[in-house]
């Protein structure tokens, strides 16, 4: 008899609670929602608007879609309805430009640059396998709203950003992974409907801990916006860990940012990057030198 | 149909017990034979001989827990296999986890009351984990599930799994130490 033999001596609910747990990836910072996104195309800029999404893309344009056009929830197994009014293009380099014009939206790539809307009125019917079969992008096997999945999807190595959408497996919950291609590190940017009911139930799903951690959450004026950050050590069985957490508030977004991969200089980058082109206004007004702090330890994120 | 109804049909030789075994747990047991087999072809056939066996036990056997019970005889039965299979040269992606384990806690042969007493005392070492590193674990080490899959499954990157399997497995070799046993 080997270790492995021995296994199989572990208890029945060693064995069925293993294959019965599912792990919810909450990110710390959920709360207040509204539906927005911004895009960095490639050399682009990320802009959010409440206009409605245009109805052809170019790899230069930025990518604008109203924030009150997500639909109501979306779960990984959703298909993608597409409308009829969508248009299709090529990028200069060949690429695959699509939006769909629809009320919210699905999935974004960007790089490659195609967009897909989401439309629960219009058909016909694909699934997003479907949908990206169609676009002649080669997706791993399993698209299961997993962002490191999907960034296999990108198949242009020099573009400086991409971001990806998924669906979240919770609630209206959108999460882009954003993705620096130099150093390859990685953000998580989770944009939520604003919608009270959903509001109320993401606050219930969140660690008993959260409302005593969000007092400590340091405020700072970012681009003229109210930013509220912070960073937080935790620990585990893996080490030292320090998550950065950040969120502002238009009048008609919450944009949440969250990472564990990014350095704090790099995380303030972006987020001021974010906010200036949220908000349209100036880098220049931002407090950003000590943004964040640290305010709490031992942390148990999930 | 609830795992109570499947066993009482068991008992009652309602050849519908297998039917509906099938049906509820097919797929987690095809997933299991799978990842030790490597061959859709063998697991398959490991599925059939599990029911058959499950068939040829109960009664006079009456598990609490019919899943685990479905799961650990598909398991063995696979293992069995492998080994046959490892005799006649053909491999699996099973050996790797095998091999990941005895590389870190380097146990020998074992007997089957030393072979028990390990599987208990890792069982014990599990439960003061956190759920997602005791799962993992299991998930790696007794699913045999590949990385990849662990990783998308439970949302973490691969070198995170990676990561947590090889602190687990040293943290698990300090315990069986500690607890004495021959390492």
């Amino acid at each position: 008899m080997n270790v492995i033999d021995a296994m199989d001596f572990l208890d029945d609910d060693l064995i069925c609670g293993a294959d019965e747990y599912i792990r919810h990836p909450i990110p710390l910072w959920r709360y207040g929602a509204a539906a927005a996104a911004c895009i960095c195309a490639a050399g682009g800029a990320a802009v959010l608007s409440r206009n409605p999404a245009p109805d052809v893309a170019r790899p230069s344009d930025s990518i604008v879609f109203p924030a009150n056009s997500m639909p109501d929830t979306m779960q990984p197994s959703d298909s993608i309805v597409l409308p009829a009014s969508s248009a299709l293009e090529s990028t200069p380099d060949g690429k695959p430009a699509v939006i769909f014009n629809g009320t919210g939206l699905d999935d974004v790539v960007t790089g490659n640059f195609f967009c897909i809307y989401y439309d629960e009125k219009i058909s016909p019917k694909m699934s997003r396998g479907e949908m990206l079969e169609y676009l002649g992008i080669e997706l791993p096997s399993e698209l299961s709203g997993c962002s490191e999945k999907w960034s296999e999807v990108r198949s242009d190595p020099d573009a400086p950003y991409i971001f990806l959408c998924c669906v979240g497996d919770v609630l209206e919950q959108y999460e882009f992974t954003y993705k620096n291609a130099k150093s390859g590190k990685t953000a998580r940017i989770s944009l939520l409907k604003r919608d009270g009911s959903s509001a109320s139930r993401l606050l219930e799903s969140l660690p008993k801990y959260t409302e005593e951690v969000r007092e400590k959450f340091k405020r700072s004026q970012v681009c003229g916006m109210e930013t509220i950050a912070t960073s937080l050590k935790y620990s585990d069985d893996l080490g030292e860990h320090e998550m950065l957490a950040a969120s502002f508030k238009t009048d008609t977004c919450n944009v949440s940012l969250t990472c564990d991969d990014l350095s704090r200089e790099e995380f303030t980058e972006l987020l001021v990057a974010l906010t200036a082109a949220v908000t349209g206004n100036s880098p220049a007004d931002s407090d950003s030198a000590d943004f964040i702090e640290t305010t709490t330890d031992d942390i148990i994120i999930y | 149909m609830d795992d109570l109804q499947i066993v009482k049909l068991f008992f009652e030789r309602n050849e519908q017990a297998i039917r509906e075994t099938e049906i509820k747990y097919a797929r987690l047991c095809r997933a299991i034979a799978l990842n030790v087999l490597g061959s859709a072809e063998d697991a398959e056939e490991c599925v059939n001989d599990a029911y058959l066996s499950v068939w040829n036990t109960i009664p006079p056997a009456n598990p609490d827990n019919f899943k685990a019970y479905v799961c650990r005889i598909t398991r063995n039965l696979a293992l069995k296999r492998l080994e046959y299979n490892s005799a006649q040269k053909r491999s699996s992606a099973a050996l790797v986890p095998l091999s990941e384990l005895e590389d870190t806690l380097s146990v020998k042969t074992l007997s089957d009351d030393d072979g028990r007493e390990l599987g208990k005392l890792i069982g014990s070492f599990l439960r003061t984990q956190k759920a997602d590193v005791r799962n993992v674990f299991i998930r790696r080490y007794w699913y045999l599930d590949p990385v990849a899959e662990i990783a998308r499954k439970y949302s973490f990157s691969e070198s995170k799994v990676k990561s947590m399997l090889y602190r687990t497995r040293c943290k698990l070799g300090k315990y069986l130490k500690k607890e004495g046993f021959d390492i």
